[in-house]
């Protein structure tokens, strides 16, 4: 969107959920397309930054909920990616087709679509500076373009560089997914040595580094040359997972059940390609480490916009990502921006699971601020990960800000692999998304 | 994370957006066959079509435990844990009691008889 690489559900309810859904057959279509009542009379100019799962699902209840106001999408990419499937195509399950979709599908009726990036924020004026020359102001600004991949930060990797030289990335594109199946073959046919890494700071789906390593270690018994294989996660600190106690399994479950070395403080600098080689800096200085496989996670920002904006945080923790209070999702200082999905400065949350949390806090609160009414809504960090540890077994992990686990079903263990939440998130997840784009969850 | 009941009926109706017109046609045409049956002047035999529907039904739960792993590009050894085994029979049971539902009103036509009582003969 700036130029540069961004992106961006027991028995009793399933039994209940295929009783309402076949008497709900007839009615579908309008269920599926039908307008709703709109309560909230306003001419307040409306501008969501990005088309992505954020904004769309945001311009979805706003547009339901409002009744005469302006709303303006600016997203200049016709191509919607269902971001969490990448990790499908990347281990060969699905194709790159299976995720890509068209936004001009989710756009809202009576929402004005403006193709367009945007070059500069001017939050003190309540406007906008697009790429191609155009100024937007606005009564209330939705700050949701996702965020930017810097490759560029380590050494020897670009985009170009992905399914080449053995070198794998799931982030960047579906195409770029499907060339780290291809480069993942040498090592799954031959065995060897296969790297897999994450950088310091924030990341989007941080499970996903998580997901390939022990889907390429399943792939490499299915095909029989797990014995001939030797693996290793590489990542910048000591921790695996942000939620504790999932942590704490891994940390048993790789080494013990998976025979996959956990080699901490190894952020990843550069990749001599050529040599097939990858340079870590670490506590004790380089070190280089030959390869047939890695995989690349490139460190991650706000793009550069919003991080050279007022709208970002200053200092702490998240300089540079989108500063939002965390639970309203409201700008401190800027009480007309709003924020939500891979943007915003918060401790967690960079998933989709956290945009179906977010999006009707955003869309709740904005329009009570269009009301002069304090935020009726807040976020309490949820996130969810169903981490799939091989193929047609998932552990479906959901926690908030506390770090405590947060299950929707309850019945469904988080620390066993599963073929239940594997189902989910193979046949089922997808369609909550797409749902999720509409406003309906 | 909470799933409202509407929540959930419309993550299912996405799943199902691409065959809604196919599915809202089958509905239609099970509606006009069970109007059929309701003013048709013909005896209905409730036993022999429950069975048939029954069998069919139960067939049909069968071939969707076996099928649905496959499905998801999983096996049914990837079923480990009891909710596994409850989520795929219910999943089974539900499929086989749509299957029933939809061939009873066919098989019921297909198997009536001329009700005496309004034999012009």
């Amino acid at each position: 969107m700036f130029g540069k690489h961004t992106h961006d559900a027991g028995r009793r309810h399933f039994l209940v959920s295929s009783t309402l859904a076949a008497a709900a057959a007839a009615g579908g279509p309008a269920l599926l397309g039908g307008p709703a009542a709109r309560a909230v009379e306003t001419s307040a100019r409306i501008v969501i930054v990005g088309a992505g799962a954020a904004g769309l699902g945001i311009a979805a209840r706003l547009s339901r909920t409002l009744a005469g106001a302006e709303i303006v999408i600016v997203d200049p990419r016709e191509t919607h990616i269902y971001q969490p499937g990448l990790t499908l195509v990347a281990t060969g399950f699905w194709d790159g087709d299976h995720v890509r979709d068209r936004n001009a599908r989710y756009i809202p009726q009576g929402v004005t679509w403006l193709r367009d990036a945007v070059a500069a924020f001017d939050p003190a004026a309540s406007r906008l500076e697009t790429v191609s020359g155009e100024t937007l102001r606005y009564d209330f600004l939705v700050v949701a373009p996702g965020l930017q991949l810097d490759f560029e930060l380590i050494e020897g990797v670009s985009t170009e560089r992905i399914g080449r030289d053995g070198i794998g990335c799931v982030y960047a594109s579906p195409e770029h997914a499907q060339r780290t199946w291809a480069a993942a073959q040498p090592l799954l046919d031959n065995g060897g040595v296969g790297l897999f890494t994450r950088p310091p700071g924030d990341i989007k789906c941080a499970g996903a580094p998580l997901k390939i390593t022990m889907l390429l270690d399943d792939a490499l018994r299915r095909a029989g040359n797990r014995g001939r294989a030797e693996l290793h996660y590489l990542p910048p600190g000591e921790s695996l997972f942000s939620q504790p106690q999932i942590d704490r399994f891994l940390q048993d479950y790789f080494p013990q059940s998976r025979d996959i070395q956990i080699e901490p403080h190894h952020p990843l600098t550069a990749i001599d390609p050529g040599r097939r080689q990858a340079i870590f800096t670490t506590p004790d200085g380089p070190r280089t480490l030959d390869y047939d496989f890695i995989h690349v996670v490139p460190p991650m920002s706000a793009p550069t916009p919003v991080s050279a904006s007022e709208l970002a945080w200053a200092g702490g923790p998240y300089r540079g990502w989108l500063e939002v209070d965390r639970h309203t999702l409201r700008h401190p200082r800027f009480p007309n921006v709003f924020g939500a999905g891979d943007v915003v400065g918060t401790p967690i949350g960079k998933t989709a699971a956290s945009v179906k949390a977010q999006s009707p806090v955003v869309a709740a609160n904005l329009v009570a601020a269009i009301q002069e009414r304090e935020p009726p809504a807040a976020w309490n960090g949820y996130t969810s990960c169903p981490l799939i540890t091989e193929g047609g077994q998932a552990m479906l992990v959901e926690f908030d800000f506390e770090m405590e686990m947060t299950p929707s079903f309850p019945f469904i263990d988080p620390f066993q692999p599963q073929w239940l939440p594997w189902f989910l998130k193979h046949r089922m997840l997808h369609a909550a998304y797409n749902a999720m784009l509409r406003g309906r969850v | 994370m909470e799933f409202s009941l509407l929540g959930i009926v419309f993550v299912i109706l996405e799943f199902l957006r691409p065959l809604l017109p196919a599915l809202t046609a089958i509905a239609a045409l099970e509606a006009v066959l069970l109007a059929w049956l309701l003013v048709g002047r013909r005896r209905a035999r409730v036993r022999p079509a429950l069975g048939g529907a029954v069998t069919a039904g139960g067939l049909a739960a069968v071939a969707i435990a076996l099928w649905l792993p496959a499905w998801t590009q999983a096996s049914l050894a990837d079923l480990r844990s009891a909710v596994d085994f409850l989520a795929l029979g219910a999943a089974a049971a539900g499929g086989g009691a749509t299957v029933a539902l939809l061939l009873y009103p066919p098989l019921q036509i297909l198997l009536r008889e001329p009700d005496p009582a309004h034999d012009d003969r």
